[in-house]
C-alpha cells in the first residue's frame, strides 16, 4: 500500500469505530504498521489515529441531562395538539382509546391556531364522505354490468331469428328431378298434414309453436285435394300445436324419401318461427335422401 | 410496525401519555444537537424546546419507512440555524467549550482518567467550526451515516466525509497540543 492507501486505511478504521494496533491480526493492519515504522509522514497520521481512537473510546454516547417535557407539553396543548386529560385518564384506566379524527377535530375546536394541522383535519370528512360513494358507484356498475350481461344474450338470439327470416316472396319449392314431381305434387298435396304430423312425432321442440303452412297449391297447379283448413287470420295469437287430421300422410312423406326401404339417409328438419310482431313467419325445411340418393325439401313455408 | 412508528401514531393521535415517552426518549437526542449548535445551554434549551413543538406540529409528513432520529434533527439543525442567524453575537469558543466541559464533569461518571479525556476531547471540538463539530457528533456520538448527516446539514455525502476527516485531524492536533497521548491499553483488540 502506498502513503494514500495508508491514510484511507487508518481513516477507514475509525469510520467503522475501530483502531489499527498491533493487537490487531487483520492482515491489511499489520501492513499498514509496517509501513509507518519506515515512513515518517504516515507515522505522525497513525498517532493521530490512536488519539482520536482513544478519545472516542473514552468519550462514551452521553444525553445531556434535559428535561423540556412539561415545556413542550404546556405549548402543544395550548396549540389543542393534545387531546384533553379527562381522556387521557379515560384511555389509561379504560384502556379505550378515542377516534383520532374525533380528538383532530377536538382540537380544531380548542384552538383556532393550529395552521400546520388544519389541512389534514378538513380532509377527513371528505375521507368519511367518500366511502358511501365508492359504494353507490360500485353497486350501480354491478347493475349496469348485469344488464348488459343479459341484453347481448337477447340481441342475439334476434339477430339469429332475424337472419332466418325471409322477404315474402314466392318460396322456390322444390329442386327435383322430372321424374319424381308427379310424386312431390301429391306430397305437397297433403304437405300440410304430413308437415304436422312430423313435428309431432320428430320434433318435440316444434310442439310449442304453431305451424302454418301455405297453400302451394295454387302456385304449384296441384289439383285440390282435402286439407285442414287453417284460417291465416288467427296466426298472430295461435300458440297451441295443431293436430294432424291425417298422419298417415307423414308415412307418405317418408315413402318418398325412403321407399326402397333402407334407411341410410338423412332427414333434417329445420323450423324457425319469429314471434317479434305478428304475424308470424315459419320457415320451415324439409330435406333429405334415400338409399338412391333421391332427395326432397321443401323450405321457406311462410305466412 | 416498529415501536418508533406505534408511539407516533399515538402521538398523532393526541395521546398526551405518548407524547411525554416520545419527548423522554428524543428530547435528550435534540437537545445535545442544539447544545453543539449553539453552545449556549438556555439558548439550547429555548431552541430544543421550539424544535421539539415543530416536531408535534409536523409529526404527519414524517416518513415512517425512514428512521426518525435524522428527522428530527434536521429540524433542530435547521431551527439552530435560525437562532444563530439571529443572534447578533455569537457565544465565544471558550465559553461554549466550559459549558460543554461542565456538564459533563456534572453528569459523567465514568473513571476520572476517562472524564479528562472526555473533556480534553469536548474542549478541542470547541474551538472548531460549527459544522465540524456538528459532523462529528452526529458520526461518531449519534451514529447517523454520512448520507443521514448530509440530509440534517443540507449538504453532500462527500462534503460529510470531508469534514470529517478533517474534524479528526484538526482534533489531533488540538489534542496533541494540549499534551493528551494516546493510550493504546484502551483500544480493543479488533
Amino acid at each position: 500500500m502506498n502513503c494514500q492507501e495508508i491514510r484511507e486505511e487508518l481513516n477507514g478504521a475509525l469510520d467503522n469505530q475501530r483502531s489499527i494496533t498491533s493487537q490487531t491480526n487483520d492482515p491489511r493492519h499489520a501492513e499498514v504498521l509496517l509501513h509507518v515504522e519506515s515512513c515518517s509522514d504516515c507515522r505522525l497520521h497513525y498517532e493521530e489515529h490512536l488519539l482520536i481512537a482513544t478519545v472516542l473510546a473514552a468519550w462514551a454516547p452521553q444525553r445531556t441531562a434535559v428535561d423540556l417535557t412539561d415545556r413542550v407539553i404546556d405549548v402543544v396543548r395550548r396549540e389543542g395538539l393534545v387531546s384533553s386529560n379527562e381522556s387521557a385518564v379515560t384511555e389509561a384506566f379504560t384502556g379505550t382509546k378515542m377516534d383520532n379524527a374525533d380528538l383532530q377535530e377536538g382540537r380544531l375546536e380548542s384552538d383556532a391556531d393550529v395552521v400546520v394541522r388544519s389541512g389534514p383535519d378538513e380532509t377527513l370528512p371528505q375521507d368519511r364522505k367518500i366511502w358511501p360513494t365508492i359504494v353507490t358507484v360500485a353497486l350501480v356498475l354491478m347493475a349496469v354490468a348485469i344488464v348488459f350481461r343479459e341484453q347481448p344474450g337477447t340481441i342475439a338470439v334476434n339477430d339469429h331469428l332475424q337472419e332466418q327470416v325471409v322477404p315474402e316472396q314466392p318460396a322456390e319449392l322444390f329442386q327435383q328431378p322430372q321424374d319424381q314431381v308427379a310424386d312431390i305434387s301429391h306430397l305437397v298435396a297433403d304437405a300440410r298434414s304430413a308437415w304436422q304430423g312430423i313435428t309431432s312425432r320428430v320434433s318435440h321442440q316444434a310442439s310449442g309453436f304453431s305451424v302454418f303452412v301455405p297453400d302451394l297449391k295454387h302456385e304449384l297447379g296441384i289439383p285440390d285435394a282435402p286439407n285442414p283448413a287453417v284460417d291465416s287470420s288467427d296466426a298472430s295469437d295461435d300458440v297451441v300445436p295443431q293436430k294432424s287430421s291425417e298422419p298417415s300422410t307423414v308415412e307418405k312423406a317418408f315413402e318418398f324419401l325412403f321407399k326402397d326401404g333402407d334407411l341410410s339417409g338423412t332427414l333434417t328438419i329445420q323450423v324457425t318461427v319469429v314471434c317479434s310482431n305478428t304475424p308470424i313467419r315459419v320457415n320451415a325445411t324439409l330435406s333429405g335422401y334415400g338409399s338412391q340418393r333421391k332427395s326432397a325439401s321443401t323450405t321457406k313455408w311462410f305466412i | 410496525m416498529s415501536e418508533d412508528v406505534q408511539l407516533v401514531q399515538q402521538c398523532l393521535s393526541g395521546d398526551e401519555l405518548s407524547m411525554r415517552a416520545f419527548l423522554s426518549k428524543y428530547q435528550g437526542l435534540v437537545f445535545s444537537l442544539c447544545l453543539r449548535m449553539l453552545g449556549h445551554r438556555e439558548d439550547a434549551e429555548d431552541v430544543a424546546q421550539d424544535s421539539l413543538v415543530r416536531v408535534f406540529r409536523n409529526l404527519e409528513k414524517w416518513d415512517q419507512q425512514r428512521p426518525i432520529k435524522p428527522w428530527l434533527l434536521t429540524i433542530a439543525a435547521n431551527r439552530c440555524r435560525t437562532a444563530l442567524e439571529k443572534r447578533s453575537k455569537l457565544p465565544s469558543q471558550n465559553d461554549m467549550a466550559i459549558d460543554l466541559a461542565s456538564e459533563r464533569r456534572e453528569h459523567s461518571k465514568n473513571a476520572q482518567e476517562q472524564l479528562d479525556i472526555g473533556e480534553e476531547l469536548e474542549l478541542a471540538l470547541g474551538e472548531l467550526r460549527d459544522d465540524y463539530r456538528t459532523c462529528f457528533v452526529m458520526y461518531h456520538q449519534e451514529e447517523l451515516s454520512y448520507q443521514e448527516i448530509g440530509e440534517v446539514l443540507g449538504c453532500p455525502q462527500g462534503t460529510i466525509k470531508t469534514w470529517l476527516h478533517r474534524t479528526r485531524a484538526q482534533l489531533a492536533k488540538r489534542l496533541q497540543d494540549r499534551g493528551v497521548v494516546a493510550d493504546p491499553s484502551m483500544l480493543e483488540a479488533t
